[in-house]
């Protein structure tokens, strides 16, 4: 089954919402949560 | 048995802080990366931290031959499984050599304070993501997702192996950074950019830190307020970004921070340890007022001895260095180990004056005299 998600990220405020609702195993809350967590560690990684 | 063995680790690194005289030497481990080296298992260091199974292993392996009281890293320090998917661990690992060194970065501009303390969260995924891993596919972004789940059950699952099957505290039960931090350490400015804002930018920097130590203070007080009973300090921090200031800069940009993180610390009669890479003794002016009985301090660079006189209220945490461990013979180790129990006094927690990350640092000989000798010894 082809992946729907191998489009390079958008590194924009519209890529930010495709990239928390590409989180479809999350419930819609803390995928927001996390996506947002992850963009501020950014930097620690 | 895990739970006997708990309160009484915890009994006695609380007592350390509190400067009572312990049963035993109280140790830490400051040993990093090396226990993947060390271990039997073979691993290389990118293996084991992408695979968090074996790491759980090494961690297990190592304190089983090393019996520390608390460790201030099991496993958890490199974000491995989730910067790799993304296409870069963001560290420079030589598994050959056994060496891993994180590299400075600038990841931030000079004009781009006010657009970070506006958005912290847009400015990492519109600027941070892109200038630290290139191109990216939402499959990726998804993967790092999972691997930053993985990470914090992890972490929570070793801490409780820990706690229950082998009686050791979580040497910490909340981590809070300086805002500068952010700055020096984790690449915004780096090492050179961030020394030259504090000269040509200093109002930009204190505007950062205004934005963000009120959070850094909420999270210390809210810890302070509910303490991890399975926690020897309630409050953790790590001094790097000192190591590039003069008195001055210190007072102005980093200071204030710890200051407010050791007032809370006895407002709410609780512990607080900071590590301590670079010097402390510089700064030992700032440090004269803390009542004795609530921070420690894990020295790095300077020596001990220095250290406990300038700042006799303080607890410390460190004394092998990685020079003796690596190359030294058993007895020397131990020798050395002796001179600093019987010298430093109360108030001393033994453990090791650098993080034992490289494959030279240490050898499983000497670690393990230390620790009979320090396991063994009556006070």
């Amino acid at each position: 089954m082809e992946n729907k998600y191998q489009e390079n990220v958008d590194f924009t405020p519209e890529g930010f919402k495709k990239a928390v609702e590409s989180l479809d195993f999350l419930p819609p809350e803390a995928a927001q949560k996390l996506a947002a967590a992850l963009a501020v560690a950014a930097k620690r990684l | 048995m895990g739970n006997e063995l708990l309160q009484e680790r915890l009994d006695l690194l609380k007592g350390a802080v509190r400067f009572e005289t312990p049963g035993r030497i109280p140790t830490s481990s400051n040993v990093w990366t090396w226990k993947i080296l060390d271990s039997d298992k073979k691993a290389k260091i990118m293996e084991a931290c992408l695979d968090l199974e074996l790491m759980e292993e090494i961690v297990r392996e190592f304190h089983e031959r090393y019996r520390f009281d608390m460790y201030e890293d099991l496993g958890t320090r490199n974000m491995f499984c989730v910067s790799d998917p993304l296409g870069d661990p963001g560290y420079v690992v030589n598994d050959e050599l056994g060496s891993i060194n994180a590299p400075d970065l600038c990841l931030m501009e000079d004009d781009e304070y006010d657009e970070i303390i506006a958005d912290p969260v847009m400015f990492g995924w519109t600027k941070v993501f892109p200038r630290k891993f290139g191109s990216f596919t939402y499959e990726q972004f998804r993967q790092a997702v999972k691997g930053f789940q993985r990470f914090g059950a992890y972490n929570v699952h070793i801490a409780k192996v820990f706690a229950e099957e082998y009686g050791v505290p979580r040497l910490k039960g909340s981590v809070h950074f300086s805002p500068v931090e952010d700055l020096f350490s984790w690449g915004l400015r780096g090492f050179k950019y961030f020394s030259r804002d504090m000269r040509r930018s200093a109002d930009k920097v204190d505007a950062f830190i205004d934005a963000n130590e009120p959070a850094m203070v909420a999270g210390a007080r809210a810890a302070l307020e509910t303490k991890d009973p399975s926690a020897v300090f309630d409050v953790y921090t790590v001094m790097l970004a000192h190591s590039c200031m003069n008195a001055k800069q210190f007072d102005r940009f980093y200071y204030r921070s710890m200051k407010k993180l050791i007032d809370l610390t006895v407002e709410y009669n609780g512990m607080a340890t900071f590590f301590c890479e670079d010097s402390f003794l510089r700064f030992k002016d700032f440090f004269q007022d803390v009542p004795k009985g609530y921070l420690d301090v894990t020295i790095e660079q300077d020596d001990l001895f220095q250290v406990r006189e300038a700042c006799p209220t303080i607890a410390l945490t460190g004394g092998l260095p990685s020079t003796l461990l690596g190359t030294g013979t058993p007895e020397e180790c131990v020798d050395f180990a002796k001179s600093l129990v019987e010298g430093l006094g109360n108030g001393f927690i033994l453990g090791q004056s650098k993080m034992i990350s490289f494959r030279k640092d240490c050898t499983r000989e000497n670690l393990l005299a230390v620790q009979e000798y320090a396991l063994n010894q009556k006070l």
